[in-house]
């Protein structure tokens, strides 16, 4: 008996490195975290000399000398209560290393949530208002777990509520996200987003001031934005890609019909809760819809059919039915079947409050007094770690596949302690790989039948 | 009617809270600034307030939670509707504060994820036994899922209409409902929706290996039956619920005084279904068409629409249960599936002990709770036939060590 594998999509495969082992997740259990001894003062740095820095997933910031950085852990030289002391952290702890950015100043090298606290809420009492800068740049993740993974860095719903979370820890006056989002379109994108909204709306309900900056937003990522009654786009910026949402094949037309009705729905629904028109978040996902619009005194007036004369004059057509001659010819960049807003268009139709290329610019539309202050906080650093721990574990996912079908029959025992890494890479990022639980359940089952085969070959050798 | 308006009015600079409906307004906020123009955009958690500067015209978000009060410069235009809805709310009003003297006690019970083993009808009728001890008057069933079995939509609806309805208030709270959650939810004569709220797409079927399959035939022609009857029990046309679950002509005339007349065709003055599609309703439409009485995005807000001012949580146990019921169905399911394909295993290997463990542990789970018997297969029938292959296994080896 051979024990099998969960394939991977072969599409992705240039991350595919091969190199040392990366190991994550419960792996890493054994490696001892935090100081491991203390000894007699050394020269930990020459005098003003800069030292590192660690930023912890925790929170906590730990200064000294790096002694040693791999693919497993960071090993750093601390100075406490002026004894050093080498401390070794997981990478799946350590959010970020700087190195040579502290300037030492003496007494512990250690730095503790208190202290980072105090500095940040020193930072914040200062006399301008905060603003919060998130750049927000990804993939949404698909709901398909390990079997198909995304080109771009993967942000999960987790790394999103840790990096707005890191922008209301600040106090902020508004937290501004510069958007570059793309997510699978139809059906799937609109059901995957709706997590991702519940999350940006559950911050606004707590009174978080969530403006969305759009540089780009593509397939279901263009829904997210509604989330927030303020939208702002940036010059050239295009939200749309939505794809049919009725693009279903469940094999039952009737059953196609109804999950595009359901999957409307939830969309509609999310524009709604935003303060949006309805009738958008329709043409963006249904390639039948029609949507006309005019203004009157600025404000736009739709309607969702053909224009007849008794509707009266003045309408505009943003998308028809895609029926006959409305269909899109795909050779021309023109396309009308389904509404993708342009920064110009998404003002007209009141989605977008302006467009603006410089953050100054934009602040200054919000409102917010010249003596503001940036800060970006860890949001960014969260966000590229987070895509980079999932990053490495699907590498190192596929490479101990490799090794699972290299080793082949008679290497069972060797076998039996792949397939166990395997479980504990998924375990590790189990929200982005194997949300299910399917996939871990199904490698267990595996396990237990090489136990079985090991127990029967030395019975069989007795 | 004016005396309506003025009361109407009156509420909302109370509240400041309540739909002002596009228009000038003055906006007092609490940190004393006044903002006076034009709404242009507004929700249950914020509005825009058009305000002149210099001449320019500048959108100002306000989030309601800021406001102390609102003084509209004209009445807000009335809705169809609006007028028996506003009615209808001061007679519950009134109903509510003669009910009793203190708070009304109003217990809030949520019915999540899949209909069938997560939204189960024993569960939610050991919820309602909870309810007992509490002295509740006012029961919300919060649901947000995408639907699941048709099997147990009757069940369901037999608590809600046999346990829940003859001793409380009751009323649905709709985050989503999809599919049988939306067939559950029509019972309830009154409900309510949250603004991202979803209701519908109620068209049966099942997956087989080939695919999808919606149900047809007499199978479908019992579930439009009962569905007709459940849409009467709860007060609402069938037309309705039918334009959920298969596609149906369906339009909409308001008579003078703002009541609905639905209509099998589409020669209604809106347009709510057609032969092309599965009605799906959202806040808007379904508030417009008096599918729901209102939309309400917190505890507080829902309570308001139901006349109630003052009014306190009670019936905590009662949630506990389902979200418990929960918790145990996600452990389980993943559990027992594992429990089973590693049984077969055991079995193929010959290996009796182990095969009896899992047996052991599959028959524990059928004990823990009746959801895994009926949707996870733990029937007596099921977990006999594997005892029978266990003891078929245990005969043979006996034979061949003889």
């Amino acid at each position: 008996m051979s024990a099998g594998v969960i394939r991977v999509a072969g599409r992705w495969t240039r991350r595919m490195v091969l190199g040392a082992a990366v190991a994550l997740g419960g792996a890493m259990a054994g490696l001892p975290a935090g100081v491991e001894s203390l000894g007699p003062r050394a020269a930990m740095a020459d005098e003003g000399e800069a030292l590192d820095r660690v930023i912890l997933t925790s929170g906590r910031v730990v200064e000294g000398r790096i002694l040693e950085e791999t693919a497993e852990a960071v090993r750093i030289m601390v100075m406490l209560a002026g004894i050093e002391a080498p401390a070794t952290y997981s990478r799946s702890e350590v959010l970020k290393v700087e190195r040579g950015v502290v300037k030492p100043a003496g007494g512990e090298a250690a730095r503790g949530d208190d202290e980072e606290a105090a500095d940040r809420a020193d930072r914040v009492s200062g006399d301008g208002p905060v603003v919060y800068h998130l750049k927000l740049e990804g993939m949404l993740i698909p709901d398909t777990g390990i079997s198909s993974f995304p080109p771009r860095p993967v942000i999960a719903p987790s790394t999103l509520t840790s990096a707005l979370a890191d922008a209301a820890s600040f106090n902020p006056e508004v937290v501004v996200v510069e958007y570059d989002v793309a997510a699978a379109g139809g059906l799937g994108g609109v059901l995957l987003v709706e997590e991702y909204g519940a999350i940006v709306e559950s911050f606004i309900e707590d009174g978080l001031r969530v403006v969305f900056w759009i540089e780009d937003a593509q397939g279901g990522a263009s829904l997210l934005p509604f989330s927030s009654p303020e939208i702002f786009f940036q010059g050239g910026a295009e939200l749309g890609g939505m794809g049919e949402v009725g693009e279903i094949d469940s094999g039952d037309e009737m059953v196609d019909k109804k999950l595009m009705s359901a999957a409307l729905g939830h969309a509609v629904g999310m524009a709604i809760e935003g303060g949006y028109p309805p009738e958008i978040i329709r043409a963006m996902c249904v390639e039948a819809n029609w949507l006309a619009v005019r203004f009157d005194r600025g404000r736009p007036e739709f309607i969702e059919h053909e224009p007849r004369s008794s509707d009266g004059e003045g309408w505009i057509v943003l998308t028809d039915d895609g029926e006959g001659q409305n269909a899109d010819d795909e050779t021309k960049l023109e396309s009308n079947d389904v509404l993708n807003l342009t920064s110009d268009w998404a003002y007209r139709l009141g989605v977008s409050r302006g467009e603006f290329d410089q953050l100054d610019d934009l602040l200054w539309e919000l409102g917010v007094d010249d003596d503001y202050v940036v800060e970006e906080g860890r949001g960014t650093a969260i966000l590229e770690s987070a895509a980079d721990h999932v990053e490495r574990t699907f590498d190192s996912f596929v490479r101990l596949q490799q090794e699972l079908e290299d080793v082949g029959r008679g290497g069972a025992p060797r076998q039996l302690n792949i397939l166990r890494r395997l479980s504990g890479l998924l375990a590790a990022q189990a929200e982005v790989l194997d949300p299910s639980g399917a996939a871990r359940a199904q490698l267990e089952i595996q396990i237990e039948q090489l136990r079985d085969e090991i127990r029967r070959q030395n019975q069989r050798r007795r | 009617m004016n005396l309506l308006r003025h009361l109407v009015i009156a509420l909302a600079v109370l509240a400041a809270c309540v739909t002002t409906a596009f228009g000038s307004a003055t906006i007092h906020l609490k940190d004393g600034r006044v903002l006076e123009g034009e709404i242009v955009r507004e929700t249950d958690t914020f509005l825009f307030i058009r305000v002149m500067i210099g001449g320019v015209g500048k959108d100002e978000l306000v989030l309601r939670s800021n406001i102390d009060r609102i003084e509209a410069a004209e009445a807000p235009a009335t809705a169809p509707g609006d007028e028996m809805d506003e009615l209808d709310r001061d007679a519950e009003s009134e109903d509510a504060a003669a009910s009793r003297d203190g708070a009304v006690r109003v217990a809030f019970i949520t019915l999540e994820e899949m209909v069938g083993p997560f939204m189960f009808a024993p569960a939610l009728s050991d919820s309602v036994e909870a309810l007992e001890d509490d002295d509740v008057d006012v029961v919300i069933l919060r649901f947000n899922s995408g639907g699941g079995a048709l099997a147990e939509i009757e069940p369901l609806i037999e608590v809600i209409e046999d346990e829940i309805k003859p001793e409380y208030r009751v009323a649905a709270w709709i985050e989503s409902a999809i599919s049988a959650a939306a067939m559950t939810a029509s019972i309830c004569e009154e409900i309510y929706f949250m603004s991202e709220g979803n209701l519908g797409a109620a068209t049966g079927f099942r997956q087989g290996g080939s695919g999808a399959e919606s149900i047809a035939g007499r199978e479908l022609e019992e579930v439009l039956r009962l569905m007709e009857g459940v849409s009467e029990r709860g007060q609402k046309n069938p037309l309705v619920m039918r334009a959920m679950q298969v596609p149906t002509e369906l339009s909409v005339d308001f008579t003078s005084d703002g009541r609905v007349v639905w209509r099998n065709d589409l020669e209604g003055e809106h347009i709510v279904a057609t032969e092309n599609d599965i009605l799906t309703f959202d806040s808007q439409t379904a508030v417009k068409y008096q599918y729901a009485r209102g939309v309400a995005n917190s505890k507080d807000e829902l309570m308001r629409q139901m006349g109630y001012s003052d009014w306190v949580e009670v019936g905590f146990d009662a949630d506990e249960i389902q979200q418990r019921h929960r918790e145990e169905v996600a452990r389980g399911q993943t559990e027992i599936q594992k429990a089973f394909q590693l049984l077969q295993l055991s079995l193929a290997s010959g290996d009796v002990v182990k095969a009896q463990r899992y047996l052991g542990q599959l028959k524990a789970w059928a004990t823990r709770n009746e959801a895994f018997v009926k949707y996870n297969g733990l029937t007596d029938e099921n977990l006999r036939q594997a005892e029978r292959e266990i003891d078929r296994v245990r005969r043979e080896q006996r034979r061949d060590r003889r």
